[in-house]
Order: structure tokens, then sequence, then C-alpha cells
């Protein structure tokens, strides 16, 4: 027959994962009735603080979860999910804070000998914060996951007090953020740095190759801007957008993982779920936009058009992801990782 | 001298190696934490079971570090996987299992890289220190 005190205790311990608690509940339960005994009315009674020990237990569960270390499988496929995720999140701010700086570096060579506008002022010196998502994106994709999440945080706060001071009164929106559907994609980055599997690595080449690739492309893009020969002013062509870019680099992934993943039925559905995930979601938004839109408000009826199909080749291919990677996730046993 | 660093250096690339820390690309070397450090040095002695540690590692350092029972046992646990503490033996105590635990040979040599890392820190600290004394005299 247990104690009341040790009923509490086991309470609080089942915020733990499973495959911890088969492990070590037994073995906690019995350190922390060690330090208990029986009071004059013979109950037990701790003479540790039962607050501060529950904080114990509901930190280690928060940091358990967090990394993965004890998760079965199936779990450890979504903790990978997350992480893919947060790589494709901070590559597309990491290009976008590129971008705004080009765009930045732009405005300062146009006004070279003369006095900007105070918004325009404002706007070049603000770019220079964005720098802050490029430094989060590379210590991520290098492996320097606590640099990294530290930088995050940072770039977000600095992130949300210029959209603040936008909607007060004038307008150095960040470009990093608002090119990225606002708070729920600042929302996304921030949680999902802070997941990280336990087995992740540096995987530095490829993102910062496609990083490298990213910024060139809408690097020419931004350089319309400001080159008149390229383009006019500001002046809008099919794919000449980041979200395009990104939609189209999104659906070679989609296209080039379901080729990878049809023959080898051993693949881990990793990237079929990332990808689905991030492709869905933007695919959706993007569909439910241009049937809310008038043509014109998205830039003129060819817009329209490429606007409309790639948000349904998004959705489509992100079907076909997200039915591809369930059903391998199915196949995977459901047994401890550790076992 | 570059070759007594790798010495003290390597156990502890291990460490992050083994902990996850290091990818296949980048190693970092990640100092070890003050509990865990406390937990290794309590069990060299003798093993010792959970609550043992805890009063160990709190007469070590002097009441200063005073683990709770979640934060041993998430110590515990990267120890055990990091294979620098091993499960010793269980006993039976008032109708419980009691698991005792033992710190392993890279445990030690974890512990004594780490104990040299601090040594030399807490050297160099004292060098500088003296070395201001004279100057602090002349200005009182």
């Amino acid at each position: 027959m247990s104690s009341p005190l040790e009923r509490r205790y086991r309470r609080v311990v089942r915020l733990l994962p499973a495959n911890y608690r088969a492990h070590w509940e037994e073995d906690m339960v019995a350190a922390f009735l060690d330090a208990a005994e029986p009071s004059d009315t013979g109950q037990m009674v701790s003479h540790r603080s039962m607050w501060a020990e529950r904080l114990s237990v509901m930190a280690l569960a928060v940091r358990l979860r967090l990394n993965g270390s004890h998760a079965t499988s199936r779990a450890l496929v979504w903790y990978h999910v997350v992480h893919r995720i947060a790589l494709m999140v901070l590559l597309y701010q990491a290009v976008a804070a590129t971008t705004s700086i080009e765009v930045g570096v732009g405005l300062v060579m146009r006004y070279t000998g003369q006095d900007p506008p105070v918004y325009e002022s404002i706007y070049m010196w603000s770019r220079l914060f964005d720098l802050l998502w490029v430094a989060a994106f590379g210590c991520f994709a290098l492996g320097r996951f606590v640099v990294a999440r530290v930088l995050v945080l940072l770039a977000s706060a600095i992130g949300v007090a210029v959209t603040i001071v936008s909607i007060n009164g004038f307008n150095p929106a960040s470009y990093a953020i608002y090119q990225g559907s606002l708070w729920a994609w600042l929302a996304i980055s921030v949680a999902a740095v802070f997941v990280t599997p336990p087995d992740a690595h540096a995987s530095g080449r490829l993102w910062l190759g496609a990083y490298l690739v990213g910024s060139l492309l809408t690097g020419l893009v931004a350089a319309r801007a400001f080159v008149p020969l390229i383009a006019g002013y500001w002046r809008r062509l099919p794919f000449g957008d980041l979200t395009h870019l990104a939609s189209v680099a999104l659906i070679i992934a989609m296209v080039v993982a379901l080729l990878k993943a049809w023959p080898d039925r051993h693949r881990s559905p990793r990237w079929l779920l990332a990808l689905a995930i991030v492709a869905g979601g933007i695919g959706a938004k993007r569909l439910m936009m241009s049937f809310a839109m008038d043509a014109s408000a998205l830039g003129g009826p060819t817009y329209a058009s490429v606007w409309l199909v790639l948000a349904a080749t998004l959705v489509c291919l992100a079907v076909a992801c997200a039915a591809a990677g369930l059903l391998r996730l199915r196949q995977l046993p459901a047994v401890d990782v550790r076992s | 001298m570059i070759g007594a660093v790798r010495q003290q250096v390597q156990p502890l690339r291990r460490i992050a190696f083994l902990s996850g820390y290091g990818g296949s690309h980048y190693i970092h070397v990640v100092p070890m934490t003050e509990p865990a450090f406390f937990v290794l040095t309590a069990l060299l002695r003798a093993p010792l079971h959970g609550y043992g540690i805890v009063g160990e590692v709190d007469g070590l350092s002097g009441g200063r570090v005073r683990l709770k029972i979640g934060s041993l046992y998430g110590i515990l646990d990267r120890l055990v996987a990091e294979g620098l503490v091993e499960l010793d033996r269980e006993e039976p105590h008032q109708g419980r299992l009691r698991r005792y635990y033992r710190i392993t040979d890279a445990g030690t040599e974890a512990l004594r890289a780490e104990a040299a890392r601090q040594a030399a820190n807490a050297r160099a600290a004292t060098r500088r220190l003296r070395a201001m004394q004279p100057r602090w005299g002349a200005t009182s």
C-alpha cells in the first residue's frame, strides 16, 4: 500500500516520457522516499521541499521531451521532422534577410551624396538587424544549436519591436518577418529551433549551398528595383518574388523526395513529412488568397495565374508527400529506441 | 606542453562525442557541469544509491550543491548513456529495490581531466591575484 506522499510524487513523475519512466521511475520514487520519515501521526513526511522536487521533475520532463532522448522510433521521426522544418524556416528567414539587406544597400547607393527621406533612412539601417537571422541560420546549420536559439530569440524580439513601431507610425517593417506569414512563421521558427533530436548533427554544406543559391536568385530579383535596364522600378514579373522562388524550391524538393522514396522502402519519412507540412501550409494559404483576392490585387492576370498554379501544385505534392510519409511511418516498429 | 593539453582534452572530446554533441563534421568540447562533476566525485569512493549520492554531493560541496531528485536522475541518465557511470548492484530495502551506481574507468578518466582543467584555471587566476597584491598595497 503506497503512502499519500508516494502517490503525490508518482503523479508528478508521470510527466516524464514513458520510456524514461520505465527505466528510472522506481529508482526516483525510492530516492525521494528515502528522504521521508514517519511523522507523529504515522504519515510519511518528506524533509525536502515538495515544490522544488516537483519543479525539478517538470524541468527534466521538458528537457527530455525537447531533446527526444527517450523517444520511441516513431516519435523520433517527428523530432527529425520538426528539426527539418526549423532548418527550412530559418533558411527562408536568412534568404529574406539577405534580400532586405541587399535592398538596404541599394537604397544607400541611390542616395549617395544626398539626404534620404526619413522612412527610407530608417529602413536602410534597420536592415542590419536582419543579419541576426543569417547568423542564426548559419549556427543552426553548422550544429551550434544553443547559439542559434539565442540568436533566433534576439532576432524575433527585434522583429516584433520593429513591427510594433511600424504599426504605430512609420513603416520600416522587417522584410524577413513580413515576407513569411507574419507571426505564425515567427512562432514556428522560435518553437522549432528548441527541438533537437538526440542524433542531430551539423548538415552545413547542403544548407549553406541552398542559402547561397537562394540569396543569389533573390539578389537578382532585388536588383530590378535599382537597375532600370533589368526591369522598371518595383515592376513585378512572374517568379520575381521571394515567396514564388521559395514555392518553386519546395516543389523541386518534394519531387526529389518522392522520387528517392519510391524505390527505397526503408528510407526514413522525415523529409517527406517535413516538406508536406511546410508546403501544405504555404500552399493552402496561398490557394485561399488566390480565391479571395482579385487578379489585379495579385499583380495582374499573368501573375494571378502563376500564383494559382504554384499554390495548387504545392498542395497536390504536399498531399502526396504526406500520404507516402505516413505510410512509411506506419511501417516503423513502435518499439523503444533503447530497448 | 601541447601534448599535455591534448591529453587533457581527449577525454572531454570523448564525452562530447558520446553525449551526441559531436556530429560527424564538428566536435564541440563541452565542459562538465558542476553537479555532474560532484556526482562523479561522490561515486569515486564507493558505489552509492540515489539518495546516497544526494547526501554525498551535499557534503562534498559544503552544502552549495543540493541536488533535487529530478535533477539527479537527469544527470545519472546522461552519465549512464555516456558510459561514465554504470549500475553496480540492486539491494532490497524496506520492500523496495535500491539501485547502486558506480563510476566506470571512462568516468574516472573524464573526472581526472575535468579536475586538471579546473585546477589549471584556478592556478592561472591565483597567479594573477598574487601579482596584483603589491599594487593593492601601494594604493591603499
